[in-house]
């Protein structure tokens, strides 16, 4: 099975909060997006420095939405893999 | 004295507007991939925007030239086809170097396509593929047919390797892609004739254009995702 790079892993992660309605509880996220515990939250914490996920607290508990900075990455991402798909790249 | 075939005279306006067509559509195809490689830090989009960059140079290259020795100097047309003379020594050294630039611009171009296609990753046999397409499109003496003869080589395999891919994805994009190429190959079998027949001439620009047509199919289609 083919290793997934970087981007892969964020755009995982991304269509996982995306899928749920834009907003998705740690564990859930933890089993769609297929890493550790430690590897996701450092993807997590990146990807909130990048304004693409915020985290907020729903009755007591933790969740993390996708901000349009997210959307924006799922949309370019799915081009750039769509280009690269065609060229053999 | 230095020749240049433009083909059919009937046809230089509308050569014009083709090749200008053409240009941009390498540009848009090389601006995405140049976004692509920001987006992605990898060094393949880099190289294949590169690569669309050169063509789209190599067309407004011969643009101009074409402009410039068809609106300025002498036209001669022998047997239909449009033979400009040039009879200022420092505008034919001007001439000859903006046709020299034009085919090594194309060839450096699709030898950059090849090397991706490829998965050539060292630079040393970059350079030395580079150095070959710069021996002969400098030093060759029959330079009109060295050059289409080198380009419909590396379209063929090109060409190739987009099929390849098209068969293991099976996308209306991949098949796009496979089927520009193979165009393109096609127009610069047509081009190494023209002198034979000079309307093949016609016929070798609008292969090329629906290669490049193809291309912007897939750049649109892409961009509506």
């Amino acid at each position: 099975m083919k290793r997934r790079d970087k981007l892969e892993i964020v755009n995982d992660i991304l269509l996982a909060i995306q899928n749920k309605g834009g907003k998705i509880k740690p564990t859930h996220l933890l089993y769609k997006s297929n890493l550790s515990h430690k590897k996701m939250m450092e993807y997590l914490s990146e990807l909130m420095e990048k304004n693409m996920v915020a985290e907020e607290n729903e009755k007591g508990k933790k969740m993390f939405i996708i901000n349009q900075e997210g959307f924006n990455f799922i949309k370019e991402y799915k081009k750039i893999k769509e280009f690269s798909d065609s060229f053999g790249l | 004295m230095v020749h240049f075939v433009c083909g059919p005279l009937w046809f230089l306006n509308a050569d014009l507007i083709i090749e200008f067509i053409s240009l941009l559509i390498a540009l848009l195809i090389g601006l995405f991939s140049h976004r692509a490689s920001k987006f992605t830090s990898e060094r393949k989009y880099f190289y294949f925007a590169m690569a669309f960059y050169l063509i789209a140079a190599s067309f407004g290259i011969k643009m101009l030239a074409t402009w410039l020795s068809c609106s300025q100097f002498k036209q001669v047309v022998f047997q239909s086809i449009t033979i400009i003379q040039y009879n200022l020594n420092s505008v034919q050294t001007i001439y000859a170097l903006g046709s020299f630039l034009h085919r090594f611009f194309m060839l450096t171009g699709l030898l950059i396509l090849t090397t991706l296609c490829l998965k050539i990753r060292t630079n040393k046999t970059r350079l030395l593929l580079l150095f070959f397409i710069f021996i002969s499109t400098w030093f060759s003496r029959e330079t009109y047919f060295i050059f289409h003869l080198i380009a419909a080589f590396l379209l063929l395999y090109i060409s190739l390797s987009f099929y390849a891919n098209h068969y293991r994805k099976q996308t209306k994009n991949s098949f796009l892609v496979a089927l520009a190429f193979a165009l393109m190959f096609i127009s610069q079998l047509i081009f190494i004739f023209v002198l034979l027949d000079p309307t093949l001439y016609v016929a070798g620009v609008i292969v090329q254009l629906l290669g490049f047509l193809s291309l912007l199919l897939t750049y649109l289609l892409i961009g509506k995702k």
